[in-house]
C-alpha cells in the first residue's frame, strides 16, 4: 500500500542528497554517532513541515541551521542542568578501532573536540561546511568580528595541540 | 595552511566515521535492524530474502499445515469482563490476572487484580499517582508522581504489595525484563534512559537521549525508544549501548510501538492521517501499512493487536496487515505502548476502558465461555 505523492518525493530525494553530509555535520557536532542521528532525523522532523516551501537550493542551508540550532539548544540544557552528566554510550576513541586507525588524524580530532563548543562549531563550520565568516556569523546568530576572533582562537589551539605531538 | 589542510582531513574523517566498530556490539543474530535509506543493493538483497523466509513461513504463520487454503478464521472471544471503580491508566498481566492501576480523586491511585471469577480485589492503595507498571520475576515496578508532582520508581513485592524499593526522580516511561527494569529521567533538554537491576535496584548503564523519550520498550534483550517527535526509534541492546534504529519513511510523529520477535510495528501520523507501519529485521520498506487510528497493543503468536481509539480491538495479520477479527467494546481504549490501558500477553488480550470496565479476550479460532463479572 505504497503512498506516493509530491511531497513524499521532495522529502525522500532530499533526504537522498543531505542526509549524509548532516551526519558528518552531525558527528562532529556531538562527537556521539546516535546522538548525531537523532539531530538529523529532528531536522527532517521539522523540514517536513515546510518541504514545500524551501526551494531545493536552499534544503542544505535549511536542515543544516536545524541541526546547529538543535545542537545549541541541546548543548545550552546540558550546561544549564547540574544533573547532567555526559556518558559514553560509545566507543569514543577510533584507535579502538581496527578499520580506521589514524593515530595521525585522530591527534588532530581530539584537539578539535576539545574546543569549547563555540570555538569547535565555527572551526567546523568554516573547514567542513567550507562556509564564509559572514555566512557563519548569520547561522550562529553573532557578530563577524566573534567568528573571527573564535576561529583564530580555535585554529591556535589545534596548531598547538599539533606540533606538541609533533615534538 | 598545510596545517588546515590537515585539519580538514582530520574533520572529514571524523564526519565520515560511525563510532561504533563493527564488531563492537552486534545485534542478536535474529535482528538485524535495517539501515534507513539503505543502498539500493542491500534493499534489493534484503527484500529478497524476506521473499523467500516469507514464502516458507507463511504456511505455519497461517497455521495451515497441509498446505492448503483451508485457513480457520481467527475470532476474538470474550472470556470476561470486570468493572473496577475509577479511571484505568495501567495495565499489567500477571499469570491468569491483571493489574489495574485506577485513578481516583486527589491524583490517588487504587490497584486492581482481577481474574477469574471472582470479583476485582483491591491490591494497594496509594496516595501517588501511578502511572505504569512493569515487572520483574520478583517485583512489581511503578513508575509514581507524588502530589507535588516528582516522580518515584517504587518497587513492590507481588505478594504482599508493600513497597521494597523507593527511588526517586525516576519516571514513566518504564519497561522491565527479567534481569532489568528500564526507567527514564528528564535531563539535559533530553531523556536519561537508566537500566537498573531488578533485584537491588542499582543502576547497571543509562543513555542519554538528546530527544524527550515517550515510549519505552523492552524485547528479546533489545531496549527502544520512542521519541516524542520524529520517527526514529533507538534500539538498545540491554547495556544500553545503540545497536541501530527503527526509522518509519521520513518525518512524521511515531506514536505507538510494538514490537515481537523479529518484527516491530509503529503506529505513525502524516498530516491529519495514521497508519500502522510493521517491520521486519529484514525489510528496508515497511512490510505493510494499513491505515489506523490507534497503536499497537501488541504481538500474539499470528497477529498485530491494535485499537482504534473507540472501542474497537483489532487484529491484524503479522505478515500482511490484513484484518483477521474484529471487537468492538462498549468504550474507547487508549493507543497500547502510549497509554497502558491495553496489554497483550500469549493469546490473551487485556484491555480496560475508560469508564473501568476491564475485559479479556483471546484471540483463536475456537469459541470459549464468556462470563461476566461485575
Amino acid at each position: 500500500m505504497a503512498r506516493t505523492n509530491k511531497r513524499d518525493d521532495l522529502l525522500a530525494a532530499a533526504y537522498r542528497d543531505h542526509q549524509e553530509a548532516l551526519l558528518g555535520l552531525a558527528r562532529l557536532l556531538t562527537n556521539r554517532s546516535a546522538e548525531a542521528e537523532d539531530l538529523v532525523q529532528t531536522a527532517f522532523s521539522r523540514f517536513a513541515v515546510h518541504v514545500d516551501e524551501v526551494a531545493s537550493g536552499a534544503q542544505r542551508a535549511y536542515l543544516r541551521s536545524i541541526v546547529i540550532n538543535e545542537w545549541k539548544r541541546l548543548a545550552g540544557s546540558r550546561r544549564e542542568d547540574p544533573g547532567y552528566q555526559p556518558v559514553d554510550n560509545e566507543l569514543r576513541t577510533p584507535a579502538t578501532d581496527p578499520w580506521a586507525v589514524r593515530t595521525d588524524l585522530m591527534v588532530v580530532w581530539n584537539a578539535i573536540d576539545r574546543l569549547p563548543d563555540r570555538r569547535r562549531v565555527v572551526v567546523i563550520l568554516r573547514l567542513y561546511e567550507d562556509l564564509s565568516l559572514p555566512e557563519i556569523a548569520r547561522l550562529l546568530g553573532c557578530r563577524l568580528g566573534t567568528v573571527k576572533s573564535q576561529l583564530h582562537k580555535g585554529l591556535r589551539s589545534i596548531r598547538e595541540e599539533m606540533s606538541v605531538d609533533d615534538g | 595552511m598545510d596545517d588546515d589542510r590537515v585539519i580538514k582531513e582530520a574533520l572529514r574523517w571524523r564526519a565520515s566515521l560511525p563510532m561504533d566498530p563493527p564488531a563492537a556490539k552486534e545485534p542478536p543474530a535474529s535482528h538485524h535492524l535495517r539501515a534507513r535509506l539503505a543502498p539500493l543493493a542491500a534493499g534489493l538483497g534484503a527484500l529478497t530474502v524476506c521473499g523467500i523466509l516469507l514464502a516458507l513461513l507463511w504456511p505455519l504463520a497461517r497455521g495451515d499445515d497441509q498446505g492448503a487454503a483451508g485457513t480457520s478464521p481467527l475470532t476474538f472471544t470474550v472470556n470476561a469482563t470486570w468493572e473496577v471503580p475509577g479511571a484505568p491508566v495501567a495495565v499489567l498481566p500477571d499469570g491468569d490476572s491483571v493489574l489495574v492501576a485506577t485513578v481516583g480523586e486527589l491524583a490517588s491511585t487504587t490497584i486492581y487484580r482481577v481474574r477469574g471469577s471472582t470479583e476485582p480485589e483491591v491490591v494497594m492503595t496509594s496516595q501517588s499517582a501511578v502511572v505504569d507498571m512493569a515487572a520483574t520475576p520478583t517485583q512489581i515496578w511503578m513508575s509514581t508522581f507524588k502530589p507535588g508532582g516528582e516522580p518515584e520508581l517504587i518497587a513492590v513485592d507481588p505478594a504482599t504489595f508493600e513497597p521494597s524499593l523507593v527511588i526517586a526522580d525516576l519516571a514513566n516511561p518504564i519497561a522491565a525484563d527479567a534481569g532489568h527494569v528500564y526507567a527514564s529521567a528528564l535531563s539535559g533538554g533530553g531523556t536519561r534512559v537508566v537500566s537498573l537491576d531488578a533485584e537491588t535496584g542499582r543502576e547497571l548503564a543509562h543513555y542519554e537521549s538528546p530527544n524527550r523519550v515517550m515510549n519505552l520498550l523492552t524485547n528479546e534483550g533489545l531496549v527502544y525508544l520512542m521519541p516524542l517527535e520524529g520517527t526514529l526509534i533507538r534500539v538498545l541492546d540491554d547495556e544500553l549501548k545503540p545497536l541501530g534504529t527503527i526509522s518509519p519513511e521520513g518525518d512524521w510523529a511515531a506514536s505507538g510501538l510494538g514490537s515481537s520477535t523479529n518484527s516491530f510495528t509503529v503506529l505513525i501520523r502524516r498530516g491529519s492521517d495514521a497508519y500502522l507501519e510493521h517491520f521486519t529485521d529484514l525489510g528496508v520498506q515497511p512490510g505493510w501499512t494499513v491505515p489506523s487510528e490507534g497503536g499497537p497493543i501488541g504481538t500474539t503468536s499470528q497477529a498485530v493487536v491494535t485499537s482504534n481509539g473507540i472501542g474497537d480491538i483489532i487484529a491484524l495479520d503479522l505478515l500482511t496487515g490484513d484484518t483477521l477479527a474484529t471487537i468492538s467494546l462498549s468504550s474507547g481504549v487508549g493507543g497500547g505502548s502510549v497509554f497502558p490501558t491495553a496489554a497483550v500477553e500469549g493469546d490473551s488480550v487485556w484491555v480496560a476502558g475508560h469508564k473501568g470496565e476491564v475485559t479479556q479476550l483471546t484471540l483463536g479460532t475456537s469459541q470459549v465461555r464468556s462470563e461476566v463479572r461485575s
